[in-house]
């Protein structure tokens, strides 16, 4: 019992661990909020797809010998740029768009580290995340998402709220609907390229769209699904960790399934939605 | 003192398209002016012109204030995602002030909340989320809102969207109670020539271009309306020729 105990709490006594709990406590709150937006305007494909630029992003800092950081964030941010001006201007749809999108900024990706198999270790990286390996810099940059996303939602929680309701009925409010689109759009992109390097390309959207779901389960207004979306990514973060230290599992895949267990279990608790 | 539009030689270029010609119209102040015409007619873009929110030539001018107006706009369609956490007060609120409604809402501004829910018959659903309402509770939140910004102008582009005709004939009513009680100019666009005749004051028939602008028992006659729609609105020239019958003496 006191083994079974200690393995409960001994990834506490860890440095490392103590850093990897740093971080996710100041990311996963970053994207929950971010998430109920995510969810609101169904923006999570898009979310991937910008994560995944995370790969030709990396491959071309190191083409053109740049920073990957700064790279791969230049990289998200044009293509989210050119997403949001297609979506705009194109006939197809959002959808068909982003799916474009996404192929051209994996497949270029691949195609260059193909070529230079170097880059295949900073690849793997960014895949999977390397929460147990963070720098001081990573908690910063991190924590820096984290303000800037309290700042976002002060700033744009209400004018969002509107043009999820009727962009042209924010108009009316002197709300300018592509502006507050746009910034949405490029801080999730910010955040998803900060938050990859914890969790991984494959489960920051995750980390977004899961929570933010649970909460409109358990929400019954607009406060109280952003408090719940949360309360819901801490709280798995913090299982998810401890579970991925107990079974030595990657953490941020452990981190999400957890929140995925959270949202199964607020199902029940789902209003019933008058759908005619 | 009420707000009087003068619309002067408006035309509207969309995507190559000419969709407004030459619009002279007046929406007289302190009346409910209805807008009527087929599909494609131009009423929505005639709408936008006036919220500014597309590119014009011609002129809009407001008379009576001497001020810009505070336009209130109930728009055409807006449905509400199934599941969204949206309640009546977080959507009236985050029209009324920038302060994040997750940190809270001020009780002055729960109050106008609860006056305005009750000036449009839904005193009881503040609390309730948008997606639970019915089509015509929701068409009502989307009055009070435009109502929380105490429009000089109020506009309402076919708000019969998502209601049966009862339901439209009552918000209509309810539309012209608010009008009589607050003298609020007001422009109803609106395909039930029924509605019109029993509520508005004043008709405009558009068809890219104005076909005719008037009080209701005068330009509301089979002539103009087979020229605004052409031969197949006998149902619709039918209602309106007897409600107007019906009403004819309560209106002045």
């Amino acid at each position: 019992m006191n083994e079974f105990f200690s393995s409960l709490t001994g990834w506490a006594s860890q440095p490392f661990m103590l850093r990897a709990l740093l971080a996710l406590v100041l990311l996963a709150p970053a994207c929950a909020a971010l998430g109920v937006h995510v969810v609101s305007f169904r923006m999570a494909f898009f979310s991937d797809a910008i994560s995944h630029s995370v790969f030709t992003g990396i491959a071309l800092g190191l083409l053109l010998s740049l920073d990957v950081r700064i790279s791969t964030l230049l990289f998200g941010l044009a293509l989210g740029i050119v997403l949001i001006q297609l979506g705009r201007h194109s006939s197809l749809s959002r959808d068909a768009l982003i799916a474009v999108l996404l192929a051209i900024a994996m497949s270029l990706g691949i195609v260059i580290v193909s070529v230079r198999k170097g880059l295949v270790q900073q690849f793997q990286a960014a895949l999977y995340g390397d929460i147990l390996t963070l720098t001081s810099l990573d908690i910063a940059l991190t924590a820096i998402v984290l303000v800037g996303t309290v700042v976002f939602e002060i700033v744009a929680f209400n004018r969002l709220l509107l043009i999820s309701t009727s962009e042209a009925l924010a108009r009316t409010h002197g709300i300018r609907a592509k502006v507050w689109e746009t910034s949405l759009t490029l801080w999730v992109a910010v955040v998803a390229l900060v938050g990859l390097r914890l969790v991984g390309l494959l489960m920051v959207t995750s980390l977004m769209v899961v929570p933010a779901a649970a909460a409109r389960n358990l929400a019954r207004n607009a406060s109280g699904a952003l408090a719940w979306s949360v309360v819901i990514a801490l709280v798995a973060s913090v299982i998810g960790l401890a579970a991925s230290w107990m079974l030595d599992s990657a953490t941020g895949a452990t981190v999400v399934l957890a929140a995925a267990v959270l949202f199964l279990a607020t199902l029940p608790f789902g209003p019933r939605v008058r759908r005619s | 003192m009420s707000v009087t539009v003068h619309i002067d030689n408006l035309n509207v270029t969309l995507g190559g398209r000419r969709i407004l010609e030459d619009v002279s119209l007046t929406l007289n102040g302190g009346e409910l002016n209805a807008l009527i015409g087929p599909n494609g007619a131009g009423k929505t873009t005639l709408i936008h012109s006036l919220l500014g929110f597309i590119p014009y030539q011609g002129q809009i001018k407001y008379e009576g204030l001497g001020r810009t107006p505070r336009i209130g706009y109930v728009p055409q369609k807006t449905t509400i995602e199934p599941g969204a956490p949206l309640t009546a007060t977080d959507f009236l609120a985050s029209g009324l002030s920038r302060r994040p409604v997750w940190s809270g809402v001020k009780s002055q501004a729960r109050d106008a909340i609860v006056e305005v829910l009750a000036d449009v018959g839904i005193p009881t659903l503040a609390r309730n989320r948008l997606d639970s309402l019915s089509g015509g509770e929701f068409q009502r939140v989307l009055l009070a809102q435009a109502l929380l910004r105490k429009p000089d102008l109020l506009i309402l582009d076919e708000p019969n969207t998502g209601m049966d005709i009862t339901g439209h004939q009552l918000f209509c009513a309810l539309v012209e109670k608010i009008h009589r009680e607050h003298g609020t100019t007001t422009l109803l666009i609106t395909h039930d020539l029924g509605v019109v005749a029993d509520h508005a004051r004043r008709a405009i028939g558009l068809n890219s271009r104005v076909l005719f602008e008037g009080p209701v028992p005068e330009v509301l006659s089979e002539e103009h309306l087979i020229q605004l729609f052409g031969p197949h609105t006998h149902g619709m020239k039918a209602t309106a020729r007897v409600r107007r019958h019906n009403n004819a003496g309560a209106k002045p």
